[in-house]
């Protein structure tokens, strides 16, 4: 229950970043979050008190079912952050160039695009 | 086959992730700057000739899956071709192969990233198209976005580099959206294979259900730049290389319907509440779109709210429920997806040659040769509905499915088709009639001039034998919410 609220503040910690600040690394940082907290709540449906690691090493299929916690979404969650590293690292090397390019961070500023 | 592959247009995936990699790698030594381009373009001819390939069996087989790695059905990850993937991953690979033909005399520097960023685009967007696997599907969307994001901001100046940032973050809380949409269907059900979760869904109408579709089907509505999730696009399709724009005005938008189209109506069985979301989100951007794109001055920006008014003709006529407007919509995609790479590609050329995309200068600086002129006129009147273009041939459907529905949307449809060609009209205007005395007439190259041909002439072909696209539409349809499909997967 713990990881679920956990994983919804991080949720809409991350959410209200985006929608409130204006700086990009701050909207990145709030990208961040707000994939993390998702990654907890994966994390947290495949969670199981007491379990144990999904390795089977018994023959017993119907045993280990019941006490290895649930290894998809870890692997689910693996790609995702692989993903979000791509995506953060993006958006920074592309802010290092707006910054370049307006000499400011600030999303209100930049007024390039007209219509 | 190696590797337990069945399916031929699978392995063009493959072959445009194993180019893209060696691109990229070459891109270090500027000696192969120029090699990445011809390698690009002989990747995408052979990732064409395998979907080309493939056309024999899924004739003959009707739905064909294999398992990766052979794992069995609802664990595996599951690859499905029916008619749906194949008629998109002709389009795709097609128009791909095009563009970057396009961009061989179009891009002058940085090739080498510049072709391993489209080789992933093409990848991405061909697997979001093949997979049967929800999180599968994330991971193709990504890898496309990924690569669409860097496009963006390829030339570095103030306007892409802005675009880029916007379209980075905006496109990230979209797949984010995504990612929550999937996670709640697992937690639910506990299975990510599309054809298994149909059969977990049927019948069931949770809270949770409704809020993973809505999630799942707005974060996809981002990348078609439906109504509400617009904001980006213009900005985007403004600021990236034109044969960037022409991929994902055409390509990109496509895919994205397509994974709507196959999460609401296929796997979700295209519940009432959704569909008549999608009738009213349809409409709004079709009007939207093009009161919009009458305003703009500058020619891709408007060709961008041009897609956003031909998506809205998409969904609102798959949102009416009847089979003549699942018919009428699939064919349009198609369609739309041949008429506007063809007037972003046009867009391209008159850039190149213009200097500049601003309709009121391009008509001062250049005149165009006639065989252009003739061309852009074409991929207008196409746009616009003109009855022996390929467009009158969908919208024809549509125009039908709404007068079952009721006459009055027929009527607003018509309008906003009437709209379509005031805006076509303005920017054929503007660029090549109020030419003055200039006389420049700038010979094209044969690398840009042949692509525009060939997807004119596909224009013209297909308004006059509608048939045939209306039949592989026809078969699309029917389908798409068949029990063939799971039939093929789960065996």
């Amino acid at each position: 229950m713990l990881a679920y609220i956990t994983a919804m503040v991080l949720v809409m910690a991350g959410v209200s970043v985006l929608v409130l600040k204006d700086n990009i690394i701050k909207k990145i940082i709030g990208l961040s979050v707000f994939s993390n907290g998702i990654h907890l709540l994966f994390i947290s449906i495949g969670y199981r008190t007491g379990g144990t690691m999904p390795i089977m090493q018994s023959a017993d299929a119907a045993l280990f079912a019941q006490a290895a916690v649930d290894p998809l979404p870890q692997a689910l969650v693996l790609t995702s952050i692989v993903i979000n590293l791509s995506i953060v690292a993006l958006g920074l090397i592309i802010s290092i160039e707006v910054y370049r390019k307006f000499k400011t961070l600030n999303m209100k500023n930049m007024r390039g695009m007209k219509g | 086959m190696i590797w337990g592959l069945t399916v031929w247009s699978f392995a063009s995936i493959l072959i445009l992730i194993i180019s893209g990699i060696i691109t990229a790698v070459a891109g270090f030594s500027k000696k192969h700057d120029k090699n990445a381009s011809i390698l690009t373009i002989t990747c995408m001819a052979i990732a064409f000739f395998f979907v080309l390939l493939s056309i024999p069996d899924v004739l003959s087989g009707g739905v064909l899956s294999f398992q990766m790695n052979a794992w069995p059905a609802p664990f595996g990850i599951t690859i499905v071709i029916d008619m749906l993937t194949l008629v998109l991953s002709l389009v795709i690979t097609g128009i791909g192969l095009l563009a970057t033909l396009f961009s061989y005399k179009y891009i002058k520097k940085r090739r080498a990233e510049f072709y391993a960023l489209v080789c992933f685009l093409m990848a991405g967007l061909l697997g979001i198209v093949h997979t049967g696997d929800l999180f599968n599907l994330f991971v193709f969307f990504e890898i496309s976005n990924v690569s669409s994001y860097a496009l963006v901001a390829y030339y570095r100046k103030r306007r892409s580099v802005e675009a880029g940032i916007k379209y980075l973050i905006l496109g990230t809380v979209a797949s984010s959206m995504i990612l929550l949409g999937i996670g709640l269907i697992y937690a639910s059900f506990g299975t990510l294979n599309m054809a298994d979760l149909a059969l977990k869904l049927a019948g069931t109408t949770g809270t949770i259900v409704q809020i993973a579709l809505g999630l799942l089907v707005s974060g996809f509505a981002f990348k078609c730049g439906l109504f509400p999730f617009h904001f980006w696009m213009p900005d985007a399709y403004q600021a990236a290389p034109s044969p960037v724009s022409a991929m994902l005005g055409g390509l990109s938008v496509s895919a994205g319907i397509y994974a709507i189209l196959r999460l609401s109506v296929g796997i979700f069985g295209a519940p009432g509440t959704l569909l008549a979301a999608f009738l009213v989100l349809g409409s709004v951007s079709m009007i939207t779109g093009a009161v919009l794109a009458i305003m703009q001055s500058d020619l891709k920006r408007m060709l961008a709210y041009s897609s956003i008014s031909q998506m809205g003709y998409i969904v609102m006529s798959v949102g009416l429920g009847t089979t003549l407007g699942m018919v009428g919509g699939v064919f349009h995609i198609i369609n739309h997806a041949i008429i506007k790479s063809l007037l972003f590609l046009c867009a391209g050329v008159i850039i190149f040659h213009a200097g500049t995309s601003n309709m009121y200068d391009i008509g001062k600086r250049v005149r165009f040769r006639p065989a252009m002129t003739y061309v852009f006129l074409i991929g207008v009147l196409a746009l616009a509905g003109l009855p022996f273009f390929n467009g009158f041939a969908s919208k024809w459907l549509i125009y039908l499915s709404t007068f079952e529905f009721s006459p009055l949307l027929t009527i607003f449809t018509i309008v906003v088709s009437v709209l379509t060609f005031a805006y076509g009209i303005k920017a054929f205007y503007l660029i090549f009639l109020s030419g003055g005395r200039s006389s420049l007439q700038p010979k094209i190259p044969y690398t840009m001039l042949v692509p525009l041909i060939i997807l004119a002439a596909a224009c013209i072909v297909i308004g006059i034998i509608p048939q045939f696209g209306t039949s592989i539409s026809e078969t699309i349809s029917s389908g798409l919410n068949s029990v063939a499909y799971t039939g093929a997967v789960l065996g």
